[in-house]
Parts: structure tokens; sequence; C-alpha cells
């Protein structure tokens, strides 16, 4: 109302300083000023533009829902601030969960120039396809099934990360005896094997465990490359219990590696010289496509791999000064979840590198640890909720619940012969019910995410949306990549596996050993025969 | 509660008081002339004081010997000033009466919501 009374205002001297001006005398003109005055305070009290600068992922118009009974139209864009935090994404099968995931991708590649990482654990060849017909193509590609993908090596990085990964993996009970002796045989070995700085993977430790020759080789070599005389005491303290009794400790511990060092898999997961290195790849922000369609061996596969995205995680938080945001996308990874995956994800989080997941059901988050708490910190570890169309109730009505509650307030009056009076009631309001998550079409979600206000101020949105459709017409054409891999028996190593688990092969070293020594013996016998005087 | 969509016509009638004063016919009552004329004769006086001596008698001498219509239109720019004005009495009066009616009905409402949430 002070707009448009200053407004008016404004005409009426702009119509006195004409007037003056025809009239009276050209001073008048000065008349000009208030009326200059009045129409600055007007544009100062309605500002035009009141929109905040952001960059994000836009994904068109989106419904505030912060009061349901007045809902607002908003342009609905993901922040990079908030998508930099991770978001927890949950949806029944065929609610557009991945297509939501590779639109992020998407976005990622083309807008932010960054790299990312996608743990896709449905294992389609469609989303595949779909990931790269719209632009976002991964740099490098491993796959847990298909064979012409990248290489790794799974006992790479330092002693401590190695140690406490396969301690992860390998030892499935701590608390009793046996998995207390595992560990001990962990961290009594890898310090062994690391030490020798030679290039060395987990078949090479599971030689060494199995094979008494190749803990001796590796003892004896450990000597010659002046390894810690601690390490070697320790390893010769493990080597010194009776071989029927290690072994029974170990037995569990070998069975879990089985499965990593035998079989096709074994080659691309034990590599020498891997195609495909984390560590490097978060340096250089390469764009990561992990295939790992569930199984008992891609969930080994991918608690090992996430083990590590946890240990480059807590790198880049001590001594990386520059850090780049690099994504962490888990899609269909409900059944892959696992107890440290809520440290990991916060450690993420600091690090820039954020942990995104889409899942199913929040049956499957409750069963990691069946008392809830892994629900409570996953949903605390991250920036943002989105709920797509979820069909089973327990779920819906836990995803509406996060949403929170608003204040509805109802006025009633009574008006009669008897009594005249008002009566007010308030009441919480559920913000969503669960019938409305069951309703979404696909691709449409409601969200709860953080977004900037004017002065720099955040808080939390919560909007209805529908995330955009990327064009995947060129999906069609587009088949798995075929991944060259080094010979690894060619590759530098400690080739333990090559060597001791041959035995032609290590037959012939055994016998070229002995005429290497025969022929030392020769040649010293004759310097012995030889008559110096 | 009361808001400027309750108060906004009374700026207005208060913007048009001017504008219908001087266009009143003119009665003689008693003896003393009530009505449109007597208020546009004053405004012109004013505006005649007002303004420059030369400007103010060509003024006064074409308000002498203009129709009845004629005199409206001189005492028009007289009648829009003071109908800012009077809008700006009136917009001053409305806020404070919109500020107090509504602090109290907001309080009341606030307390009545608390009592009725303990």
């Amino acid at each position: 109302m002070l707009s448009i009374m200053l407004f008016v205002t404004a005409i009426v001297f702009l119509i006195n300083t004409m007037l003056f001006c025809a009239y009276v005398s050209i001073t008048g003109a000065l008349g000009l000023i208030p009326t200059l005055v009045c129409l600055y305070i007007v544009r100062r009290l309605n500002p035009q533009d009141q929109t905040t600068e952001v960059e994000g992922w836009e994904i068109g118009e989106g419904v505030d829902i912060e009061n349901p009974d007045k809902p607002k139209k908003v342009k609905a864009i993901l922040e990079d601030r908030a998508l930099d935090l991770g978001f927890l994404g949950l949806g029944s099968p065929g609610s557009g969960k991945s297509i939501m995931a590779i639109g992020l991708l998407k976005y990622f590649t083309e807008h932010r120039k960054k790299g990312w990482v996608y743990w896709e654990g449905k294992g389609d060849l469609d989303i595949y396809q779909k990931t790269v017909a719209c632009g976002a193509t991964p740099n490098k590609f491993f796959s847990s099934e298909l064979p012409s993908s990248d290489s790794i090596n799974v006992f790479s990085g330092d002693t401590d990360s190695v140690v406490e990964r396969l301690t992860q993996i390998l030892i499935s009970d701590e608390s009793d005896y046996y998995g207390n002796a595992q560990r001990s045989a962990l961290r009594k070995v890898v310090p062994l094997i690391k030490g020798l700085n030679i290039t060395a993977s987990l078949r090479d430790l599971y030689v060494v465990y199995t094979r008494e020759d190749a803990a001796m080789y590796v003892m004896n070599l450990a000597k010659e490359k002046e390894v810690s005389p601690d390490v070697i005491e320790a390893a010769r303290m493990f080597f010194d219990i009776d071989e029927k009794d290690r072994m029974e400790q170990l037995k569990g511990l070998l069975n879990k590696m089985d499965a990593f060092v035998l079989g096709k898999i074994a080659d691309r997961i034990n590599a020498y010289n891997p195609t495909l290195d984390l560590k490097s790849s978060a340096g250089k922000s390469d764009s990561i496509y992990f295939h790992l369609p569930y199984s008992k061996l891609a969930k080994d596969l991918a608690i090992m791999l996430t083990e590590e995205i946890g240990e480059i995680a807590k790198e880049r938080q001590l001594y990386d000064k520059n850090r780049q945001s690099w994504p962490q996308v888990y899609d269909d990874w409900g059944a892959f979840f696992y107890e440290n995956f809520g440290p990991i994800s916060a450690r993420c989080r600091s690090a820039k590198m954020p942990i995104s997941f889409l899942f199913q059901s929040k049956g499957q988050t409750d069963r990691v640890d069946g008392n809830r708490i892994f629900t409570t910190e996953i949903t605390d570890n991250i920036g943002g909720m989105f709920i797509l169309r979820i069909n089973g109730t327990d779920t819906a009505k836990w995803a509406a619940e996060q949403f929170g509650e608003y204040e509805t307030a109802e006025l009633s009056r009574t008006d009669n012969t008897s009594y005249e009076g008002n009566n007010m009631s308030v009441n919480e309001t559920p913000r969503v019910k669960s019938d409305t998550l069951k309703n979404l079409n696909a691709g449409e979600a409601i969200i709860s995410c953080l977004i900037s206000g004017e002065d720099g101020t955040i808080r939390n949105q919560r909007m209805k949306v529908r995330f955009p459709y990327p064009d995947f017409s060129e999906e069609k054409d587009i088949d798995w990549p075929v991944i060259k891999n080094h010979n690894n028996d060619e590759q530098e190593g400690l080739h333990l596996w090559r060597d001791f688990m041959n035995a032609d092969r290590l037959n012939a070293l055994k016998q070229q050993i002995i005429e290497e020594d025969q022929q030392i013996e020769k040649n010293h016998q004759k310097l012995m025969d030889v008559d110096y005087l | 509660m009361i808001t400027w969509w309750h108060y906004f016509p009374m700026i207005i009638l208060a913007a048009l008081l001017p504008f219908i004063a001087g266009a009143l016919p003119t009665k003689e009552f008693k003896g003393v002339d009530i009505g449109g004329g007597p208020v546009r004769q004053e405004a012109i006086n004013i505006m005649a004081n007002a303004l420059p001596e030369k400007v103010g008698n060509e003024l006064v001498q074409e308000f002498m010997s203009a129709s009845k219509m004629d005199e409206y239109k001189l005492y028009l720019p007289f009648a829009l000033n003071a109908a800012l004005i009077m809008a700006w009495l009136a917009f001053i009066i409305g806020s404070v009466v919109i500020t107090t009616n509504n602090w109290f009905s907001t309080n009341r409402y606030y307390s009545t919501r608390k009592a009725a949430k303990e």
C-alpha cells in the first residue's frame, strides 16, 4: 500500500512539475527530484528480481509443499551444495530411480565437468546403454560378471588399509577365537608382504598362508630386502605355529579368500598392473561405472571397493587441500548395505565424495543391524531425501514421516440463544500422507532438499517434483565395453601364485636353483683345485 | 483482522473529497453562499498567493471571467494536490488503526492457540 501511495505521489509531483514549467518557470523542473525519489523508493520496496542465483541441477517445475494447504509453484533446482552432501533415494521397482540417477550423472558430466562413480547393483544392459546414450560415458568400467572389463588389485593400498579392508571382508565373526586368530594372521603377514616393496596381490597372500615353501621364500626375501626386524619376527611367530593348528585357525579365512583368488574374475581383481586404480582415479576425477549385479561375490567385492573408497576419503580428508567433488551414486543398493557403510558415508561426505544411495525398501537398511541404528545413521548423514513411488505400506508410512508435520488451526463459532463464543483447535497434520507416495507417477518424487535463500541463508525445502527424462534415443546401438587387460604373468610383481601354485613350474624352478647351486659348487671346486703355487 | 483491503475505500473517499467539494452547486443560505463556488474561489486565492505575482494575477483574471466549467478546470491542480494530502492523511490514520488492531488480534490469536495446544 505504501508503494501505491508513493507511486501516486510521484505522478502528482510530475503533473505539478509539468504545469509549473508550462505556465510559470522552467525552474519548476526541480520538481522532478521528489518524483524520482518517490519512484526510487517504490523500486526498492518492490525489487523486480527476487531470485537468488544458485548453481545446480535444474529439474523443472515443482510444487512447494511446506504448507500443503497452500501449495506454491516453484522452479525446482537441486543445488550443487545440496548434492555435495549426498542424498537418499527410495522407490519401488519402476518408480524411476535409475533414470533419476542417470540424469544426475548426465548433469555431473555435462554441467559440472567432473567425474563420478556409479555403483550399479541391478546389472541390466539397458542401464549402461542409457548412461552412455545420454552423454554420461564412463572413463572406466568394472564388472563382477563381464570378462572384458577393467582390472583392479584388491590388495593395493597401504598396509593398515589393506588389513582393515580384508578384516571387513574375510573375517565373518570378529568375536570368537578363530576371528581373533585370523585378524592376527592378517596383521602379521600382510606387513611382511607389503614391506617387500614389490607389487603383490591377494593371491600372493593366499599362497603364503597355504604353502610352507612360499612362506619360507617370502621370509628369506624379507631379510634380503631388509624389511623391519619386528615385522619379520612377528611373521616368524605366526609361521612357528604348528602347521596343523595354523591351518585350522586359517580355515575360515582361506574359505572366504577362495572367492577372490579362484575363478574367472580372480585374474581381474588381482592384477599387478591394474587398468583401474581407484586412488589415481580419484585424483584425476575419473567417471567410473561399477557393474555389480547382486551375488554373494558382487557384495563382497562391493564391500571391498567401498572400504577402499573410505580409505581414499580418509586420505583426502587429511592431506588433500584442493579436493574436487567426486560423487558416489549407489543405485539399487539395498542388498549391498553393510555395517560400516554409515561411517564411510560420513567420511566421504566431508572429503567431498558425497554418497548418494537409491534403494527400494526401508527393510533393506533395517536388515543390516536389525535394531534400526543403521537406518537412522544413514538418513542423518545425507543432505536430501528423494522419495519416489512406494508400494509397500510400511516403507511408505516411514517415508511420509520423514517430511514432518505442519500446523493447521480451525476456528468454529457458536452463536445461539444459550451460548455465544469461538472455539479454536490446533492440529499437527502430516505434511505427506503415505497414500500420496503410493500414487506417484514414474519419475515423480516428493523431495526434501537444502536450498539457498536470500542473504546466504539455507533452509530445507519440501517439494513435489518430476525428474527430467534424458534423451536416450541412441541407446540401442550401444553394447558393453570391451577392455583389454594386461597379461598378469608378464607384469612385475611377487608372482607367488604363478610360481608356487603350478607344480611343474615349481619343480622347474627348484631344478633351476639346484643346477645353479651345483654350478656354483663346481666353480668353487675348480678354484680349490688350482695350484696357485 | 483489518487489512488494507478493508481500508482502501476510505483512502479513495478522502482523495475524492476535494474534487467533490469543488463540484458542488453553489446555494445561498441565510445570505451566505455555500457549495462549490466559495471552495473554488478560496482555492484560487491560495494558489494566486503561492504563485509569483504576475502569474497569480493572470490566474485571478482568468477565474473572474470563466464559466463554471472553466472555473473547475482552473481548480483541478489545487484539487489534485489537496487530494494527495488527504490520501496521505487517510493512509497514516489507516496505518495506525490497522497496526494497533492487528497487534491485539495477533496476540489474542496466539494466546488462544497456545491455550488450545496446552
